[in-house]
């Protein structure tokens, strides 16, 4: 299927399929049957879709997008292999690149030399925990934490909004970065990672700016929306969750953030895999990943209420600039 | 780049890089890499998705009209300066200033991102090549905010640094010069921005050669000037007196927040 220059994307069967199980599992964490299934079911809000908790427990699992190895195989359709008869490995891994520069030394030096000394120690601290997730690439890595840092301060951001938050490395340096009269938002659909990373968030003496919302994000920026005093409130948004549903943030997030605020989404380059092309061997997952975000950019791009950078920082970080 | 070093050097790369057809392949990232990412084609995907469609038509006009320069390789990347009029109106700057100015590409995204009643005091050795970009800035109808001094930059920042009345008032420097006199700017820089105010210093990353080894083959002027590059970014990492934050975009430029 040749995606080439197409600007609208209809939501890959992928999506489709979730919205049936969704349906069927009545949501991660309602009471009642099917709940012991659904419980089984955690939507890993930051990058996939519906993540089996327990892989080898959970039989008949439907992971659908992100890092999960095996996952074509999960499915019944033979793993895609390189020219060189190696198995394609995933995007995102905890062994995968961590960078879109032209080599790894090169993205090393940028660490050694301009990061890693100007790093918080409770930045490190939790970023060191967060490596040691069996989902730590999921953390955001400290060169962007510096870019966040950086733009916060500089554009003097006081409210905030996170969606998408992990173990909560970016809520740590948003927290660290706005004033003490500041507040983020921090919304994802399981507060079991970030409560991992809340007692580093504490000793930092920053765990008061945090609002903490668990849940998944539509409904809960929804909920903001409805109270008239938070249109165009916020000066700050960091999407960095769930693709497919980052046009339907980038909506809300239009409303809630006011006029020359900053909205930032994570993830935008995929790898690099953007650039690829059609016939380029990857898993079926990061396929479907690269045709979300491909239109997703484009979107952004053809939107004439923001401004936007495309930053090949981490793994590519769309900058945008309400402008009406 | 300012310096007459630099322009001897853009002059040689430019010999180097001059094929039996007499067509000029001068660009500073051309051997290999157009850019630091890992693929050209990436690099081409961010430019055609996100930069060329909103590129303003002045500024497409002064990249073209550059092009065709022998010492193109010194002009600052069309993601870079879509960047930089970003950044402008993110910290709402109104009073900034330009080290090294070429054609005048940065300068003109700088410009077109300022208010009405904004300004950039622009410093070069070379008038001519800021000639060469200034119809396309005034067809931008922005050249009046645009204060241009021909001449090195040290003396002149000298001067300012000297009047008090100069000092903590400027909201933005971009610097992208000789990079054996980044230091130097970078002392008389953090007396005359402003606290909270940006600096950014362009060329951070020299072409990725920050991590060749020292036999590695290289262009001359890179070189030349690796070394003073290694340096800066070893001295701004330790600078407590700003924050930093160093960004792959174009060759590598590392914004210092004075604080």
């Amino acid at each position: 299927m040749s995606m080439a220059g197409a600007t609208t994307w209809p939501a890959p069967p992928a999506v489709r399929r979730w919205t049936r199980m969704r349906a069927d599992a009545g949501g991660v964490r309602s009471g009642g049957p099917p709940a012991a299934r659904a419980r089984r079911l955690l939507f890993d809000g930051r990058r996939s879709g519906w993540v089996a908790e327990s892989p080898a427990a959970w039989r008949g699992r439907v992971l659908v997008h992100g890092a999960h190895k095996g996952v074509s195989s999960a499915r019944g359709t033979a793993p895609a292999m390189a020219a060189n008869g190696d198995e394609v490995k995933s995007i995102h891994s905890n062994e995968s690149s961590k960078t879109l520069l032209k080599s790894e030394e090169l993205y090393e030096y940028m660490l050694n030399t301009m990061v890693y000394s100007r790093e918080h120690e409770r930045l490190r601290e939790l970023r060191l925990i967060s490596e040691q997730h069996s989902r730590g690439f999921m953390s955001s890595p400290p060169d962007e934490a510096q870019l966040l840092s950086m733009l916060l301060k500089l554009t003097g951001a006081r409210n905030t909004i996170e969606v998408g938050v992990f173990t909560g490395c970016s809520v740590l340096v948003t927290a660290l970065a706005i004033p003490d009269d500041g507040r983020v938002v921090a919304i994802d659909v399981s507060r079991e990672y970030f409560d991992l990373g809340l007692p580093v968030i504490e000793k930092a003496g920053v765990a008061h700016k945090v609002d903490f919302r668990e849940g998944p994000a539509l409904p809960i920026l929804d909920e903001l929306l409805s109270d008239e005093g938070n249109e165009g409130k916020f000066d700050f948004a960091f999407v960095d969750a769930d693709k497919e549903n980052y046009g339907g943030y980038h909506e809300q997030l239009l409303r809630l953030v006011r006029v020359g605020g900053v909205l930032a989404y994570d993830n935008t380059l995929w790898g690099g895999s953007v650039a690829l092309p059609e016939d380029a061997p990857l898993k079926e997952s990061d396929r479907e990943m690269r045709a979300v975000l491909r239109a997703f950019n484009a979107k952004i791009a053809a939107d004439r209420r923001v401004e936007a950078v495309q930053l090949p920082v981490a793994d590519g970080i769309t900058l945008c600039r309400r402008v009406v | 780049m300012a310096s007459a070093a630099t322009e001897a050097a853009a002059n040689t790369a430019a010999q180097e890089q001059a094929n039996g057809n007499g067509e000029q392949k001068t660009r500073h990232s051309e051997v290999g890499h157009k850019s630091l990412l890992k693929s050209d084609e990436l690099y081409q995907y961010i430019l055609d998705t996100s930069v060329y469609p909103r590129e303003p038509e002045s500024m497409k006009e002064l990249r073209e009209v550059t092009a065709k320069h022998p010492w193109n390789l010194m002009t600052t990347s069309a993601d870079e300066g879509q960047f930089l009029n970003m950044l402008i109106k993110l910290i709402g700057a109104k009073k900034t200033m330009e080290i090294g100015v070429y054609t005048g590409y940065s300068l003109l995204a700088t410009a077109l991102a300022l208010p009405e009643d904004g300004t950039i005091l622009a410093m070069d050795i070379n008038r001519e090549n800021y000639e060469l970009g200034l119809p396309s800035i005034e067809k931008a109808g922005v050249a009046h905010k645009i204060d241009f001094r021909e001449g090195p930059a040290l003396p002149l920042l000298d001067d300012l640094v000297a009047d008090e009345k100069n000092h903590g008032t400027f909201d933005f420097v971009f610097v992208d010069a000789d990079k054996d006199n980044y230091l130097n700017y970078h002392e008389r820089l953090l007396k005359l921005v402003k606290p909270g105010g940006l600096i950014g210093y362009d060329n951070t990353l020299w072409n990725g050669s920050v991590v060749l080894p020292d036999d590695a083959p290289m262009r001359k002027y890179i070189r030349y000037y690796r070394d003073f590059v290694l340096v800066l970014n070893k001295a701004l990492a330790a600078d407590q007196r700003v924050e930093i934050c160093q960004l792959p975009v174009g060759d590598g430029v590392t914004l210092c927040r004075v604080k």
